[in-house]
C-alpha cells in the first residue's frame, strides 16, 4: 500500500493539478440558447421521487417538468453551499495555523469561483430563477475550533453528496449535454476538493479528539449525523413541487422524505461519506 | 382548562398583553407544537422565550421550521425575510408572518 504523502507534498501536488486544469468557463462552456422541454434534465433516478408511486403517477411531461425544477434545485442548492463555502475559506486563508494551505486556498477559491458562476448561470439562463436558500447561519458551537471543525466537515459532506449527484449526471446520455458538461467540469475539480477537505477534516478532529471529552465528541458526532439528514431533505423542496404542478408540496415532502425507498437511496447517497467519517472515528452511520 | 405553558412562563401580566394584541392562540400553539416534536425542550416556550439565543432551535432545524411556517401561512416566505433576527421568539414570528 502506498504511503500517504505528507501535507505539503499533497498541497503542492494538487496546487500543480489545479494549474495543469486551469480553464476558463467564460470562454469554455457552450451554451445552447435554450434547451429542450421534451426528455430529462435530471437523472430519472435522482429525482426525489424515484422509487415512489409518486413518479409512477406522474406523466410523461411531469417527469420532464420536474426534472427540469429538479435540476435548478440541485444546482442552486450547489451555488448556495460554494458560497458559504468560499465565506469560510476566505476567513481563515492567511490565519494563523493556515500558513501550509493558503497557496492552494487561492486555487480553491478560484476554483469554487467558477463552479458557482455556471451553476448560477444555467439556473437563469434555462430555468429563469436560483432558488432561494431557507438556511440561516449561526453557530452551533461556543468553542471556535469544533465550530471550524464542523465548518469544514459540512463543506465535505455536501462536496461529496454533491459529488454523488454529479457522477451520475456526467454519465447519463439521455441529459442535455451542457448538463452533462457541466456535472464532469464540477466533478474533475471535486475530487481534488475533496481529496484535501479530507485531509484537513481528519487532522482537525485529531485535535478535536485530543482536547475534548467523549461526551463533546458525541455531541459533535450527532450534529454531523443531523446534518447529514438536513443535507439529504433539501432536495425535497416544496418550491419545485409547486413549480412542477404537483399537490400538496410540503405534504409530499414529508412523505418522501420517510419513503422506505427513499431512505435507501439515502444511505447509497451517503455512502462515501458516512464510510470515511466511521474509519476516522466518527460513526455517522445512523442517518437517514 | 389549565393555562397552556407558553402563558405560564412569562406571566400573567404577558397573558393580558397576549388578548390586547390579538394574538391567534392556535397558530401558536402550532408553532410551539412543532418545536417541541422536532427538540423536545426542558425549558418552557413562551411568547418571548429566546428561540436562537437560548438553543430551542438550531440551524439545522431551522429550514423545517421555516417550511413549516410557510405551510401554516400557505405562502413563501420572502428571502428577505430569511433572517435569524425575525425567527427570535413566537411573537417576533407571529407579528412578522401571520399578523395582517
Amino acid at each position: 500500500m502506498p504511503s500517504e504523502k505528507s501535507l505539503p507534498d499533497l498541497l503542492r501536488r494538487l496546487c500543480e493539478l489545479s494549474v495543469e486544469h486551469a480553464y476558463d468557463p467564460h470562454r469554455e462552456l457552450e451554451w445552447p440558447d435554450s434547451l429542450p422541454n421534451e426528455g430529462v434534465w435530471m437523472s430519472v433516478d435522482l429525482l426525489s421521487l424515484y422509487g415512489t408511486d409518486c413518479l409512477e403517477e406522474l406523466t410523461k411531461e411531469q417527469l420532464w417538468k420536474l426534472s427540469r425544477y429538479e435540476l435548478a434545485n440541485f444546482f442552486s442548492l450547489t451555488v448556495h453551499g460554494i458560497r458559504d463555502l468560499m465565506q469560510q475559506v476566505l476567513s481563515c486563508i492567511y490565519n494563523t495555523g493556515y500558513e501550509a494551505e493558503s497557496d492552494y486556498f487561492h486555487h480553491f477559491l478560484d476554483e469554487e469561483n467558477k463552479h458557482m458562476w455556471f451553476f448560477a448561470e444555467f439556473c437563469k439562463r434555462y430555468a429563469g430563477k436560483i432558488y432561494v436558500t431557507r438556511k440561516m447561519q449561526f453557530p452551533s458551537f461556543a468553542e471556535d475550533d469544533i465550530q471550524t471543525f464542523i465548518a469544514f466537515a459540512k463543506i465535505l459532506i455536501s462536496e461529496q453528496i454533491g459529488d454523488f449527484y454529479n457522477m451520475r449526471m456526467m454519465r447519463d446520455e439521455s441529459l442535455p449535454a451542457i448538463v452533462q458538461k457541466l456535472n464532469r467540469v464540477h466533478h474533475e475539480d471535486e475530487g481534488r476538493h475533496i481529496a484535501m477537505g479530507r485531509r484537513l477534516v481528519r487532522e482537525m478532529y485529531m485535535r478535536i479528539s485530543e482536547k475534548y471529552s467523549e461526551q463533546r465528541r458525541r455531541e459533535i458526532v450527532e450534529y454531523l449525523r443531523r446534518y447529514m439528514e438536513f443535507f439529504v431533505s433539501s432536495f425535497y423542496n416544496p418550491g419545485v413541487y409547486r413549480d412542477a404542478d404537483l399537490d400538496d408540496p410540503y405534504e409530499l415532502r414529508r412523505t418522501l422524505i420517510r419513503h422506505p425507498a427513499r431512505k435507501k437511496f439515502h444511505r447509497q447517497a451517503l455512502r462515501t461519506t458516512s464510510r470515511f467519517f466511521s474509519i476516522h472515528d466518527l460513526d455517522l452511520e445512523g442517518a437517514m | 382548562m389549565s393555562t397552556p405553558t407558553y402563558f405560564r412562563s412569562a406571566g400573567a401580566s404577558v397573558d393580558s398583553n397576549i388578548a390586547e394584541a390579538g394574538v391567534d392562540l392556535k397558530t401558536i400553539e402550532r408553532l410551539r407544537s412543532w418545536i417541541m416534536a422536532a427538540k423536545p425542550q426542558t425549558i418552557e416556550i413562551g411568547l418571548d422565550t429566546e428561540l436562537i439565543n437560548e438553543g430551542v432551535l438550531d440551524s439545522l432545524l431551522m429550514v423545517n421550521f421555516v417550511l413549516y411556517i410557510e405551510e401554516l401561512r400557505g405562502e413563501e416566505i420572502p428571502e428577505a425575510l430569511i433572517h435569524t433576527h425575525f425567527f427570535a421568539s413566537l411573537r417576533v414570528i407571529y407579528d412578522t408572518f401571520f399578523r395582517s
